[in-house]
């Protein structure tokens, strides 16, 4: 669907499917949204790892898939998803007319993010992205942008993502498997980098999500009366970050 | 190795099993202040399978609280049971709620016991509401459903804790667990909300992400505008106790703040959850509880 506030702006140009080239030009934009190359601003979090780890509950390779398949089912799968789904289907049938919608859903975010170090990341990961998407001029990102900027939406990553992932075109199991694999690559890298695993071991278990992902991705997600989530150790790990002085991460 | 995911899978069966039952009013407690400033219960209705306790004045660092226990004449939550309560706490009124002891949920075949609560607290109302611990029997599957309504000035704390247990001694675990939260301001605006939904299997591997190879969990919610940031100080100076994992953090649109743990065993979790619990009440009314200890 194309409307005046999705209409990219002169020199830059994202085509959509719809331009033609269907699939391939889907999945080349999905490469590239995707891509840690992509100024998401995503390095910065460790979602709870860096702060299981200095608890002493996270010291190896087995334990870091645990925490990932934590993340995906417990968390990703009952919150998340379907936030992003919901705000991605709002765009593919309302168009523009969807931001009401979205507004809604942001502000649900904000009410069921209960831990501040989830909350400030989900913000500033919105954020950033929509600031990206809007300097590469799409319109629905610095419509959303403005209001995050001026009448104090949160602006939460979600929601952001079905938004502006759904103007693209993009379909909503590429959306999904954007989201987790994203998701899933900063918990490894952020693991990289505190020494817990190997670049190897950290393929190995990207390769490992995989079919839990898929299994998720295969079900229909919650509607947003029946968000929820059943990880209250991540819960935890981010809350006793907040307060601690010196750490590699945000959260 | 963890365990192969199953909640998608649970999900699925789970909603395909419960029926839709008509949910039996059992509690309906008002309290308000009377002309000396002392607390009282004002109204009373209780059905089966409730027994509530006479009033009391019996905490020696706050004389006006009222006390109000609320006892089980059934032994626990079967499957199939449908409950509701309400519990209304008048301008400037300040009462305490809890249990005398843990409350079993027995083991179920597939269905579901089913609590909802909503607790309103006037303009400067104190409500606690402090039930001891669900005991989570293997198979059983809990719903638990509390919607606070938060006037100007008022505090609510709401504890909320379960501990899995299999009474043959085995590693047979609950099936699930729902246990939402909701916080609204007086017009009925979404301040706060948590729908948090455990598989009992999956519980139980102790995955390093749902609860650390720390089974005993407790939720602490202290809501209102005095749960401020010194408090969060305050509970995040707690002594560590060792064997539990503890956290605290604001809630979204000056809700308040949730303190959460988990523990090793029950002891762990009782003394830890207490100290929060006493420093929120010494936090709002200059003095720590004088309740007899459960």
């Amino acid at each position: 669907m194309r409307t005046d506030m999705n209409a990219p702006h002169a020199p830059f140009h994202i085509p959509s499917p719809d331009d033609g080239g269907g699939d391939a030009i889907g999945m080349l934009g999905m490469l590239q949204f995707a891509d840690s190359f992509f100024p998401s601003g995503a390095t910065s979090f460790s979602w709870g790892l860096e702060s299981l780890k200095l608890d002493g509950k996270v010291g190896g390779a087995e334990q870091v898939f645990e925490l990932l398949c934590s993340h995906i089912e417990q968390r990703w799968a009952g919150f998340d998803r379907p936030l992003m789904q919901a705000a991605r289907t709002a765009w593919s049938q309302r168009g523009a007319a969807a931001l009401a919608e979205a507004t809604e859903l942001d502000r649900l975010c904000e009410a069921m993010n209960l831990v501040r170090g989830w909350r400030d990341a989900s913000r500033r990961l919105g954020f950033t992205q929509l600031r990206v998407h809007a300097d590469l001029g799409l319109g629905i990102a610095q419509v959303y942008l403005d209001q995050v900027r001026a009448a104090g939406l949160p602006g939460h990553l979600p929601v952001v993502q079905g938004l502006v992932w759904g103007a693209y075109g993009l379909s909503a199991s590429g959306c999904d498997a954007m989201a987790a694999s994203g998701l899933c690559t900063t918990v490894v890298g952020a693991a990289l980098r505190m020494g817990l695993i190997g670049h190897t071991e950290g393929q190995r278990l990207l390769a490992r999500t995989r079919p839990l992902i898929a299994r998720v991705i295969d079900t229909t997600p919650p509607s947003t009366d029946e968000l929820w989530n059943g990880a209250p150790a991540l819960d935890i790990a981010a809350m006793r970050h907040e307060p601690r002085n010196a750490r590699l991460f945000a959260n | 190795m963890i365990a192969e995911p199953a909640l998608v899978d649970a999900l699925r069966s789970v909603a395909e099993q419960v029926p839709p039952v008509e949910i039996r009013p059992c509690v309906d407690l008002a309290f308000a202040r009377d002309a000396t400033g002392r607390s009282y219960l004002g109204r009373q209705f209780v059905g089966y399978p409730v027994h509530v306790g006479r009033a009391l004045h019996v905490d020696g660092s706050a004389p006006d609280l009222c006390v109000v226990y609320l006892q089980s004449v059934s032994g626990g939550l079967f499957e199939h049971e449908r409950l509701a309560g309400r519990i209304d706490v008048g301008q400037g009124a300040r009462a305490h709620v809890a249990t005398p002891a843990s409350t079993i949920v027995h083991a179920m075949h597939g269905g579901s016991a089913v609590q909802r609560l909503r607790l309103v607290a006037h303009p400067r109302a104190l409500l606690e509401y402090m039930p001891a611990p669900l005991i989570l029997f293997p198979g059983s599957h809990m719903v638990s459903d509390v919607e606070v309504t938060l006037a100007d000035g008022a505090l609510v704390v709401v504890a909320d804790s379960f501990l899995p247990h299999d009474p043959t001694g085995g590693q047979r675990s609950f099936a699930r667990l729902e246990s939402a939260m909701t916080v609204r301001d007086a017009n009925g605006q979404l301040l706060a909300r948590e729908r948090m939904c455990i598989d009992g299997g999956n519980w139980l591997s102790g995955n390093a992400g749902a609860n650390a190879g720390l089974r005993m969990h407790g939720s602490l919610w202290l809501l209102g505008e005095s749960a401020d940031a010194e408090l969060l100080q305050t509970l995040r100076a707690l002594a560590e106790v060792e064997g539990t994992l503890a956290g605290a953090s604001q809630l979204p649109n000056d809700a308040g703040i949730v303190f959460r743990a988990l523990a090793v065993d029950a002891v762990r979790l009782e003394r830890i959850m207490h100290a929060a619990w006493a420093a929120a009440r010494t936090h709002h009314t200059g003095s720590a509880p004088a309740l007899r200890r459960r």
